[in-house]
């Protein structure tokens, strides 16, 4: 047996093994999420009618914060779970969505048809966004008393998870 | 002789993170640890030309991975949150805030995936440095290879060198004759 091929081999091979383990096991596309931990960045802004929101206002209860739109339709689809986690948690926790690269006239007209328990929020210049590290909709931050973001959802929510992390939230 | 161009290659080897390093500096900087970066002063008095924000911050958006359309600068991209990444850049560049500070508010929003290009710390010098190793190592190979080579052809032709007792005995037979 040849041992300096059989070293120089196993040399070259190691690390491709290790590269292709490692990079198999997650989806490339994936966005990593670097805010979990840290103190969620604070907002004020208008909801749809009119009315001022401010995140530091809300603090000592857990706040969800759903970043939505109409043209999206795992947001669309994700509506009523939500909706129906705001009625269970009212009291408990505050729930606010906010509109992301939408027209509020047709958020307005979407919420008027089906419903809406908690207040959506208008950022035109959409720096809530950025500030949260959003790349799509819709995606769903779970903060603690403190506004710290301890979970989120990237996709639509399910009630599963919802009540999960809401339970735990509010113990 | 044949020594002289592998000490070439280590030299322009050698010297490769130097010119790695002089480049970092005209572009990205080396991203800081998550910072919430509203909570620090600008780096700079605030811009009051528009134009010459946007200008900066299509610079820096530049360097920016678009998060929908990832092969994409957020500069390129027309998608929603490449839209929100530019207005963004631009509103801090005006409150004086300098492009890494900039930067460093991006990869504190979403990590230094959002950076186009990998940055020069830590293990992201492997991407820099690893193709120039196998680089290397590759010529290194090469030249053991053409040394082995330049000797052994000697001994290959000579045909007393030879294993066959039969020929070596023939060819003294012709030397004494």
């Amino acid at each position: 047996m040849n041992w300096k091929i059989l070293v120089a081999g196993i040399a070259i091979c190691t690390p491709l093994v290790w590269v292709l383990a490692t990079g198999f096991g997650h989806d490339p596309h994936a966005i990593p999420t670097v805010t979990l931990g840290s103190k969620a960045s604070d907002f004020d802004l208008v909801d749809l009618s009119g009315q001022r929101v401010h995140l530091a206002d809300l603090r000592g209860r857990p706040v969800v914060i759903n970043f939505w739109a109409t043209w999206c339709r795992p947001c669309v689809a994700e509506h009523a779970e939500l909706q129906a986690a705001a009625r269970t948690y009212q009291g408990r926790a505050v729930f606010l969505g906010i509109l992301y690269g939408d027209d509020p006239a047709l958020a307005r007209e979407y919420l008027a048809r089906v419903g809406s328990v908690y207040p959506t929020l208008v950022d035109p210049a959409q720096h809530t966004v950025v500030d949260y590290g959003v790349a799509g909709v819709p995606e769903t931050f779970f903060l603690d008393g403190q506004g710290v973001i301890v979970h989120k959802v990237s996709g639509a929510v399910g009630a599963a998870e919802l009540t999960a992390v809401l339970a735990e939230l509010v113990r | 002789m044949n020594a002289l161009p592998t000490v070439v290659l280590w030299l322009v080897l050698g010297c490769a993170p130097l010119w790695a390093q002089d480049e970092s500096s005209s572009q990205l900087p080396a991203p800081a640890p998550s910072t919430a970066l509203l909570d620090v002063p600008p780096a700079g008095p605030p811009v009051t030309d528009p134009a010459i924000a946007a200008q900066r911050a299509g610079a820096i958006a530049d360097g920016l991975r678009c998060p929908v359309c990832q092969g994409l600068s957020a500069a390129a991209s027309q998608a929603e949150s490449a839209v929100a990444m530019r207005t963004r850049a631009q509103e801090l560049v005006a409150r004086g805030y300098s492009d890494a500070q900039v930067y460093d508010y991006f990869v504190s929003r979403y990590g230094e995936w959002i950076l186009l290009e990998p940055p020069r710390h830590g293990r992201h010098w492997l991407v820099w440095l690893g193709p120039m190793l196998l680089l290397f190592i590759g010529a290194l190979v090469v030249a053991w290879r053409m040394t082995a080579n330049t000797k052994a052809p000697r001994g290959l032709c000579d045909p007393r060198s030879g294993s066959d007792p039969y020929e070596r005995a023939v060819l003294d037979e012709l030397d004494r004759s």
